[in-house]
């Protein structure tokens, strides 16, 4: 059993250490739809480091979330749930084998996802393919241009996102000064990448730490796909091998409900004998069971007949 | 066209009655933007999920999918999953391509007989069809397990020959010499260690695929700790390193691949006989060693990528020699000479083996 399945999720934060959720003014009108100031210089930076973050550790726990809820609390992931306990949401790592999206067309969030990516690869993401893959940016700024190595860098990366799941690669560019981070699973991408976004690469036994808040933080977007010819292979033997697995999987169920046909075919045939009625027994209709869409079930309230 | 929306059986449930709310043009379909007539409803009462349509009827109807959860109707499976199987069974590429400028999008949607959408039509149909396309699928698999796909894979990571001249100048003698090559993987070892050297890593082996198999070795998930350090693996140079949490669960992995015969032999030039441990993950095989020396460092397997992929180039060609000296071996227990044993001869004669030394170095 999981540790966080142990105890109660604990309260992150205050509410009264929570700000009045207003941005700082970098325009003339404050849209309150999107919460952004909007109309002044449009060189403004929106870079900054948060001053929250999750601890996996403390931080997980059991919610007041019902049981078929598979939708993850967002203000968990960054660090500033003041809820705790009594959160609607779910307060732990996503686990693959447990923690299953409720629908493709939704992130582990609840929040819907867009038909392309945007233009800065930024946002909730596209429902057209799974992307396990980040883009990490903006490196040099999270560590407030700290001198280290490529090697540090990476295990740097590799220490602040292993234990938001498991990590199939990892692979910092040096020319490029960012990174490649790519999951095992889609959901703990998205889950990542709203820990991440914002954070600062500083760890508290650097003489930087004190001054972390000045930096900015870390750009986590959806990577592209890589270019890379064998890659690319790869990626074509792993999409073979999981389309044969697929095959298997939908023969076996279409076997299985042949053969759950036949049966019932076969109870209603023996009952008919058993009967000894005159009447012959019904013919077997061949029926599957998602076959055809289902028959619409408008019921209730028709606001467009009022 | 009926006001009725396509939902799939998933997204309805298993309640008899479902209460149904319609908002007529109440929402913009994600995939063509034109308003439609919305639907929310529960799966079942108690439910806290609301679930509401996303796409347009015209839209689901042309894919052939759930205007709430956009997988197929027949097989419950994404779009593009349908297309990468359908391209399998009819041995030519089929995909869905969407339209990315809005004018198109609304465009193609009125359209009928749009060709961009990819398998949906082959799904459209009476029973026979789809019990046609079973029948291809069935040939399908048969066809493509009988093929040699998992061999042709282990071909991706060759190193060619290009690439072995291009970074035959780069010296990586610094970084041999601290790598325990000459170390044997026995059950006692004289100073016992909690870290091992891995090599022959595919670059498409997933860290957690590795994390997971020795878990399973140990019979503990948490073998390893938080540290970095503790489990590095280097796609690009083709090797890692990992670190037990303690000697126990060390030892333990040791015995594990020893109980199950996963152990090879190699010959030093010196004529030193050295184990290495196998660890076989998939159709994969990570050779391991011992890393008994305390000089392990975040640059121990070099410090650019041209180091790397020059470090993993010397361990391929490690893994050839060693690989000879184990069929010679086993050659020499049956008794029988073999091509392969008469060209590993020929070749020690010729002095190129010559060139992976017993200290392997370069």
């Amino acid at each position: 059993m999981a540790s966080w399945k142990s105890h109660k999720a604990r309260r992150q934060v205050k509410e009264s250490d929570l700000s009045d959720g207003i941005p700082p003014q970098n325009g003339t009108v404050f849209n309150q739809w999107y919460n952004k100031w909007s109309h002044g210089s449009s060189s403004s930076n929106n870079r900054f480091v948060s001053p929250f973050r999750l601890n996996v550790e403390k931080d997980s726990g059991t919610t007041a979330s019902s049981h078929d809820c598979h939708t993850f609390c967002l203000y968990f992931a960054r660090g500033c749930c003041a809820l705790g306990p009594k959160c609607q949401y779910l307060h732990h790592i996503p686990d693959s084998h447990e923690d299953k999206p409720s629908s493709r067309v939704k992130d582990c969030f609840g929040r819907e996802k867009h038909s392309q990516y945007r233009d800065d690869m930024s946002g909730v993401g596209s429902f057209q393919s799974l992307n396990p893959t980040l883009y990490i940016g903006g490196i040099s700024n999270a560590l407030n241009e700290k001198p280290l190595k490529p090697i540090q860098i990476e295990n740097r990366l590799k220490y602040v996102f292993t234990p938001l799941g498991p990590i199939e690669k990892i692979r910092y560019v040096e020319n490029k000064n960012c990174a490649f981070i790519k999951f095992k699973d889609t959901i703990n991408a998205e889950f990542a990448k709203e820990v991440m976004s914002n954070q600062s690469l500083l760890l508290p036994n650097d003489k930087e730490w004190d001054r972390k808040m000045d930096g900015m933080g870390l750009l986590v977007k959806w990577a592209h796909e890589d270019p890379d010819p064998n890659a690319k292979k790869r990626r074509a033997m792993e999409q073979h091998q999981s389309s044969l697995k697929l095959m298997e999987s939908l023969l076996k169920q279409y076997d299985d409900d042949d053969d759950s046909e036949k049966n019932k075919d076969k109870i209603k045939f023996t009952e008919n004998k058993a009967k000894s009625s005159p009447e012959p027994a019904p013919k077997r209709q061949k029926q599957k069971p998602i076959d055809t869409p289902p028959a619409p079930l408008v019921l209730g309230y028709n606001s467009d007949s009022d | 066209m009926s006001t009725s929306p396509i939902i799939c059986e998933e997204c309805l449930g298993k309640e008899d009655d479902i209460r149904m709310i319609r908002v007529p043009e109440g929402a913009e379909c994600k995939l063509c933007t034109l308003t439609f007539d919305l639907f929310h409803f529960k799966k079942d009462k108690r439910s806290d999920t609301i679930i509401k349509t996303i796409l347009c009827p015209a839209c689901a109807n042309q894919r052939n999918i759930c205007q709430c959860c956009m997988l197929d109707m027949i097989w419950h499976i994404p779009i593009e999953e349908r297309d990468q199987l359908l391209s399998l069974i009819k041995r030519y590429n089929i995909t869905t391509k969407e339209a990315t400028n809005e004018m198109m999008k609304r465009f193609l949607v009125l359209k009928k007989g749009n060709k961009q959408i990819g398998g949906a039509t082959m799904m459209i149909g009476d029973d026979s069809k789809l019990d046609m396309l079973m029948q291809e699928m069935r040939d399908t698999l048969e066809r493509e397990k009988s093929s040699t796909f998992t061999s042709e894979s282990k071909n991706i990571n060759k190193i060619s020959k290009h690439d072995a001249s291009k970074f035959a100048n780069i010296n990586i003698h610094h970084i041999i010499e601290k790598l325990p090559l000459s170390e044997s993987l026995t059950k006692e070892n004289s100073t016992p260690t909690t870290r091992f050297f891995l090599y022959n890593i595919d670059s498409s082996l997933a860290e957690w695929k590795i994390d997971d198999k020795i878990s399973q070795i140990v019979d503990d998930g948490e073998w390893k700790d938080l540290h970095p350090l503790s489990m590095m693996i280097n796609h690009k140079a083709t090797c890692g390193t990992i670190n037990f949490r303690n000697d126990k669960l060390a030892e333990k992995f040791v015995n594990g691949l020893i109980s199950s015969g996963d152990v090879i032999s190699c010959k030093t030039k010196k004529g030193e006989v050295l184990q290495r441990g196998i660890l076989k993950i998939e159709y994969f095989n990570l050779y391991v060693i011992p890393w008994i020396k305390d000089n392990f460092t975040q640059n121990s397997f070099g410090n650019n990528t041209k180091e790397y992929i020059k470090l993993s180039i010397t361990l391929r060609n490690l893994i050839i020699s060693e690989m000879k000296f184990k069929q010679s071996t086993t050659d020499k227990s049956t008794g029988r000479v073999t091509k392969a044993s008469r060209q590993s001869k020929s070749k020690k004669k010729s002095k190129k083996v010559g060139r992976i030394t017993s200290s392997f170095a370069l």
